[in-house]
């Protein structure tokens, strides 16, 4: 009897068979736990689960009066689940959205979910109109939130290429107090994608008055080179109305700017200036107008008639380029492309400037090293002194310096074009040549580039003359 | 009263001994440091996180409490026989009952008081150890722009004082009845008199259960009373939107939809409506926490009112 209730030694077979027992049953459970975490990978059905939410009536009743401790774990949850599941293939785009959508119906005042329940579905996902959704409800549900309608504008300008959609957020943004102007100002950016320039021009306006009346002057600066882009983008749609009147009676691209000018393709239309705006600045700032008057005055003043080629407002011109012209006709009809893909070849020289300026920056410092390497500018002339996109060409100094003509040319000033300014005519034909100048023809012919009467060798992408003439395969 | 009151220490003192409770303390304390722990995974507004586990926590281990030690409070005299010493002396049975909802009611007073305080602490705490505070305090700026570290010693010196300064400050947040808080503790103090009051509603039913029951069903029940009355307004609420759906009338919901409708608008009648007394969405979103005049009638009547069923099948009750 009294061994009965004696407690078995550790030694005795009992407690032996007890713990091989729990070392059986403990193993196995590690190898199948093991099992389980090493094929978690595999079955995407485990992630999948957690997107599968109930309808926030049902799941208000169910978290017992702690829904918004619920939100918050599901919310730390999906920020663990952002580097593993949600980003599976396997995990759908509408489940994705589902989650946020129902946890949002549960918890609508808590904006990080709908921020980061976009950058789930929109950016991880790539449901664009899904992240949309998410953000519209959130600035419904919390009227002060701008960086919610913020997110909502770079959305839908950015990735949904959606103006509808960036209007509605900036509207909403307008009428939060705490929205900053630079998120108000997206009114006059998507306009301006619009292709709006007028509208985008008298939003401007008006916010240049207003900087102008409050004294700041870091933001009036930052307008005037706003007030640049958009003067060159709506003169250059004047170029591309004219070229769509163009195609549309021939049925081809223009091959260089001459052409367009010949027919009356450039119709009548107004544009706002530089210049006009500078003069109409000075003169409502003359008479003393202030507010909404100061800003009808210049919106009107600064608009003038142009019946042909529109000025650069950079004090330079557009051009077609050859070369861009020809890599667009490679791609088949033209007709067949969306107009700004089509008329990609017409250029600004003071777009082509960044690009010149960029050539020379990325190739100044392999030459640079060329020279410390002891190779002298002769041995690497061939592979850096090429011609431009605008009849000039690059070069290297005997100080190992890169340079470009048509770079310095408007370096000091001069016009590299002398000019192109309506209808002509113009000194110089429109379309860039290494025949314009001097130096530029010396240079090409020496290259091998004209011939001695400065007919083109080569095409505008470079290639010999003569394999154009190859059938094509 | 002093009667009353004498049950009432009794029971208070009877419940410290409880292990149960220490158990339930501890892991509130575990829980209050996992809600600073949890907030540091969020890429966002981490203080709701933490004021919303932290305040949450305090509720639920509050009612844990309310049910487990409330079970055994009549039930332990019966079966201990220590009740017919107690009946036999010049004591109603009214004030036997009332005295030991006093003496828990006061036990959880206290462990809410506590737990408040040690959450008070953990936010402060996690105010003193920000990156930018700590790099503050250890490190010296120098003449020539770069940083040295102040040593070890200063550094432990900064740790210490932090700790202290966070438990004194923390206690100065209860003491004050909430009159003095930072950003972070702002509102806590008053969540927990709401939590109070919930327990006040709580305690009378695991004391009602209690008086005609076994802990184990009396525990069922009272944790089954807690659901449903933390559930009990959204249950109306979701009764409400099935009638609308079905246009008005039950005849054309199904048989489960029409349970429930039934279910949802029986208990909403019935049980009691612990949503009053949550301000956690206040607490989360910073927004002031209001203790509303009728949340604090409903705790009183509502309980007095369980008490005083309670005292009506004690008294009626045989302890043969």
């Amino acid at each position: 009897m009294s061994s009965s209730v004696r407690p078995p030694s550790f030694a005795s077979a009992r407690t032996l068979s007890q713990l091989a027992a729990l070392a059986l049953c403990g193993g196995a459970a590690v190898v199948m736990q093991g099992d389980y975490f090493d094929t978690f990978e595999s079955r995407p059905e485990l992630f999948e689960q957690r997107l599968r939410l109930l309808d926030a009536p049902v799941m208000r009743v169910m978290t017992l009066g702690f829904k918004d401790v619920y939100v918050d774990y599901m919310f730390l949850k999906a920020i663990q689940g952002l580097g593993s599941g949600w980003i599976r293939p396997e995990a759908s785009r509408e489940g994705m959205y589902n989650y946020f959508d129902k946890l949002s119906d549960l918890e609508r005042d808590f904006p990080p979910l709908y921020a980061f329940g976009n950058l789930v579905v929109a950016d991880q996902g790539k449901y664009i109109p899904g992240g949309q959704k998410l953000l519209r409800k959130g600035v419904e549900w919390n009227r002060g939130e701008w960086q919610l309608a913020q997110l909502g504008i770079y959305n839908a300008i950015w990735l949904a290429n959606n103006p509808d959609d960036a209007r509605w957020f900036v509207e909403m943004a307008k009428r939060m107090p705490e929205a900053p102007e630079f998120v108000l100002r997206f009114e006059e950016y998507i306009e301006r994608r619009l292709g709006k320039y007028d509208a985008a021009f008298d939003v401007t306006v008006d916010y240049f008055v207003r900087y102008s009346e409050a004294g700041n002057e870091g933001e009036r600066e930052l307008l005037f080179n706003r007030l640049n882009d958009i003067f060159d983008q709506w003169n250059l749609q004047v170029v591309e109305d004219a070229m769509d009147r163009f195609f549309e009676e021939k049925g081809f691209l223009p091959q260089n700017m001459e052409e367009l000018l010949a027919g009356d393709y450039f119709q009548r239309t107004e544009v706002a200036t530089m210049a006009g705006f500078i003069s109409a600045v000075e003169m409502a700032f003359g008479r003393n107008l202030t507010g909404d008057e100061a800003k009808t005055f210049i919106q009107a003043q600064s608009r003038q008639q142009v019946d042909g080629l529109p000025p650069d407002p950079k004090g330079t011109w557009y051009f077609l380029s050859s070369g861009a012209r020809i890599e667009i006709e490679a791609k088949g009809d033209p007709s067949s492309l969306w107009p700004e893909d089509r008329y990609a070849y017409v250029a600004s020289i003071s777009s082509y400037r960044e690009v010149l300026e960029t050539q020379i920056v990325s190739n100044a410092y392999r030459i640079k090293n060329s020279i410390v390497d002891g190779k002298v500018p002769d041995d690497i002339r061939e592979t850096y002194e090429v011609a431009d996109g605008v009849g000039g060409h690059f070069y290297i100094t005997p100080d190992g310096e890169y340079r470009n003509s048509t770079l310095d040319r408007l370096v000091s000033g001069g016009d590299p074009r002398l000019g192109a300014r309506g209808r002509g005519p113009f000194p110089l034909p429109l379309e860039p040549s290494l025949n314009d100048f001097q130096n530029d023809f010396d240079w090409a012919q020496k290259k091998g580039l004209i011939d001695a009467q400065g007919n083109l060798a080569v095409d505008p992408l470079g290639r010999p003359l003569g394999e154009l003439d190859e059938p094509a395969e | 009263m002093t009667k009353t009151l004498a049950i009432a220490l009794n029971t208070f003192k009877e419940a410290v001994r409880n292990r149960v409770l220490y158990v339930l303390l501890f892991f509130s304390v575990l829980i209050l440091f996992g809600a600073w722990l949890a907030s540091t995974l969020s890429i966002e507004r981490p203080e709701r996180i933490v004021r919303d586990l932290g305040v949450a926590a305090i509720n639920i281990i509050s009612g844990l409490i309310a049910v487990f030690v409330g079970i055994g409070l009549v039930y332990n005299d019966l079966d201990k026989k220590t009740i017919y010493t107690v009946v036999s002396k010049p004591i109603s049975r009214w004030q036997f009952l009332v005295g030991k909802y006093i003496g828990l009611l006061g036990t959880i007073l206290v462990n809410v008081l506590i737990m408040t305080w040690v959450f008070c602490t953990v936010l402060h705490l996690r105010d003193a150890f920000t990156d930018e505070a700590t790099n503050q305090a250890i490190y010296r700026q120098l003449e020539s722009g770069a940083y040295e570290y102040k040593g070890a010693l200063a550094h432990l010196g900064y740790v210490a004082t932090s700790i202290i300064g966070a438990v004194l400050k923390g206690a100065a947040n209860i003491l004050s009845l909430g009159f003095y808080s930072t950003p972070i503790t702002e509102g806590l103090f008053l969540a927990s008199v709401l939590t109070m009051l919930e327990m006040m509603v709580i305690v009378s039913f695991a004391v009602l259960f209690s008086s005609f029951s076994t802990p184990t069903l009396s525990a069922f029940l009272t944790a089954f009373v807690w659901v449903i009355g933390k559930g009990n307004q959204e249950l109306y609420l979701l009764a409400q939107s099935l009638m609308k759906k079905a246009g008005g009338t039950t005849e054309t919901m199904d048989a489960s939809q029409e349970l429930i409708y039934h279910f949802a608008k029986f208990s909403a009648h019935i049980a009691p409506n612990l949503e009053l007394f949550n301000q956690r969405p206040q607490i989360a979103d910073f927004a002031p926490v209001v203790v509303s005049p009728m949340a604090l009638a409903y705790g009183i009547v509502y309980s007095a009112g369980i008490i005083a069923i309670s005292v009506l099948i004690f008294e009626r009750r045989n302890f043969k």
